[in-house]
């Protein structure tokens, strides 16, 4: 597969990858543009691999975690506006819109290392072992960041206020 | 309790706010472009000095002359003279489509193999067919015709179901279709096509004529010697150019997180080869480098490495009587 047919098959979807990882499109656009130009010039290896598209994933994975080391400051609210563009809001009861824009804020507000486990576990439908593989630790600190971050969402979901607040990439 | 459903539908809403592909492209392709522009830079300053040129972007270069004598040669050829040894290895295609439309020709080939435990054993392969006047490349370039690959796959959950044989394949359609599905019992197969007349129609013609084939490839080029962390799998690939052919060798672990390619041409090299053999009857083998800033988990070859892979590796011209047919 050249570099051309993968992005045009598979840019769409590493966008979304990179959207849920990030809990930010704007953060997401940013490390897929930089992910993907660094994997142009060595595209021959890249496809030369099994399955290039996991490992422009694991390069999404890197460089999301480098950048929040470069970027720890950096507050990224979520866009209620965005999310209304894609969902009807007559389309889901009020209450529930409302229970899961608290659950974006509180997934985006979680650390990144754990965000990136939950989202790996539940968006990309990943085992642990193969969220290990990926992120480079052992299955156990996979399961100890799954834990961590459900324990702040617990938390989080008993201190929760009706209107939440932005989210910041902990 | 953490509801499980409310955080998959969290997800859901929050890949809904993706970024448009489109737009993300068109800042890539820009600067992919300012780059390429960098490097033709680069390239021309290397015209006027190349050992220059290459200590200004920090790459290690070792260019050499030297002949190139694989054992003894055959009687009535000097014993200057480049023989390499080697019996072209045949490599099963495995499947093969039995239907093509008219007015492409092949042009690309390479095929997978499992080295891991010693035997080797075929896992796949890739075959292009481009219309006239369409030459292929690996430089991204996006190319007019047909591809059909062995044990590859697009490991989404998009696309729509379509019966292939009879099994359920995935259809996908941007500005190319790809057709994927897998046989009972085999690996996946992946047809795509880009730049031909109905191109979906087309695709799925082409895989639901796929079958099982006896036909064999030619492998021409061979690493005696690859660094223990390569070890795994190697994709061997051919193809004409317009001034000869070229071959090349990628050596990737188990886990793909290490490779390594080397490569066999007649005519012009790639500027950005990291080490180079030019052997007399007008082959050069060559690595490229990694450009630098790169994320990768993979550890470059050493100097050491990369000198004794190029001393090593064995490639004779390829038997192309494949190319520019069907």
């Amino acid at each position: 597969m050249t570099f051309e047919e993968f992005l045009t098959t598979r840019l769409a979807a590493l966008l979304r990858y990179a959207t849920v990882l990030a809990c930010d499109p704007h953060l997401a656009e940013d490390i897929v543009q930089e992910v993907v130009a660094r994997a142009h010039p060595r595209w021959a290896r890249i496809s030369a691999t099994d399955v290039p598209e996991a490992y422009v994933k694991r390069m999404i994975v890197n460089e999301l975690a480098s950048w929040r080391r470069r970027r720890a400051a950096r507050v990224v609210p979520m866009s209620l506006a965005a999310l209304d563009a894609v969902t009807a809001p007559g389309a889901d009861p009020a209450v529930q819109l409302d229970e899961r824009d608290a659950m974006i804020r509180r997934l985006a507000a979680l650390p990144v290392r754990q965000r990136i486990v939950v989202a790996l576990r539940y968006y990309e439908g990943l085992s642990d072992e193969q969220i290990a593989d990926l992120l480079g630790c052992r299955p156990a600190t996979v399961r100890s960041h799954a834990s961590r971050a459900f324990a702040t969402l617990r938390t989080n979901l008993r201190a929760q206020t009706p209107t939440g607040t932005g989210g910041r990439h902990g | 309790m953490v509801d499980e459903q409310m955080i998959r539908a969290a997800y859901d809403a929050m890949a809904g706010t993706a970024p448009a592909p489109g737009r993300v492209r068109a800042r890539i392709e820009a600067r992919t472009r300012v780059h390429r522009q960098r490097r033709m830079l680069l390239v021309g300053a290397g015209a006027l000095g190349t050992a220059a040129a290459a200590t200004a972007v920090g790459v290690p270069l070792a260019i050499r002359d030297r002949p190139r004598v694989q054992g003894p040669a055959p009687g009535g050829l000097s014993s200057s003279a480049p023989v390499p040894e080697l019996e072209p290895v045949e490599m099963p295609l495995l499947f093969a489509p039995r239907w093509l439309p008219d007015g492409i020709a092949e042009q690309f080939r390479n095929v997978k193999i499992v080295t891991a435990g010693g035997a080797d054993k075929p896992a796949g392969g890739t075959r292009n067919w481009l219309l006239p006047g369409v030459r292929y490349s690996n430089d991204g370039t996006n190319l007019e015709g047909v591809m059909f690959s062995v044990g590859e796959r697009i490991d989404d959950n998009n696309g729509q179901p379509i019966r292939v044989g009879t099994v359920t394949g995935t259809l996908r359609v941007t500005d190319s279709a790809y057709v994927e599905w897998q046989p009972p019992g085999a690996p996946n197969l992946l047809v795509s096509v880009y730049g031909l007349p109905k191109a979906t129609e087309t695709a799925l013609r082409i895989a639901r004529s796929v079958a099982r084939t006896s036909a064999t490839t030619p492998v021409s080029m061979r690493s005696p010697w690859v660094p223990d962390r390569f070890a795994g799998f190697t994709l061997a690939s051919v193809y004409p150019t317009a001034d000869g052919w070229c071959q090349s060798l990628t050596h990737t672990s188990t886990n793909h997180r290490e490779n390594c390619t080397i490569f066999a041409r007649t005519g012009r090299v790639p500027q950005d080869s990291a080490y180079q053999v030019r052997r007399p009857d007008g082959v050069t083998l060559y690595i490229l480098a990694d450009p630098p800033g790169i994320i990768s988990n993979a550890t470059p070859l050493s100097r050491e490495e990369a000198t004794r892979m190029l001393d090593e590796v064995v490639c004779i011209a390829p038997d192309l009587s494949w190319a520019g047919g069907r």
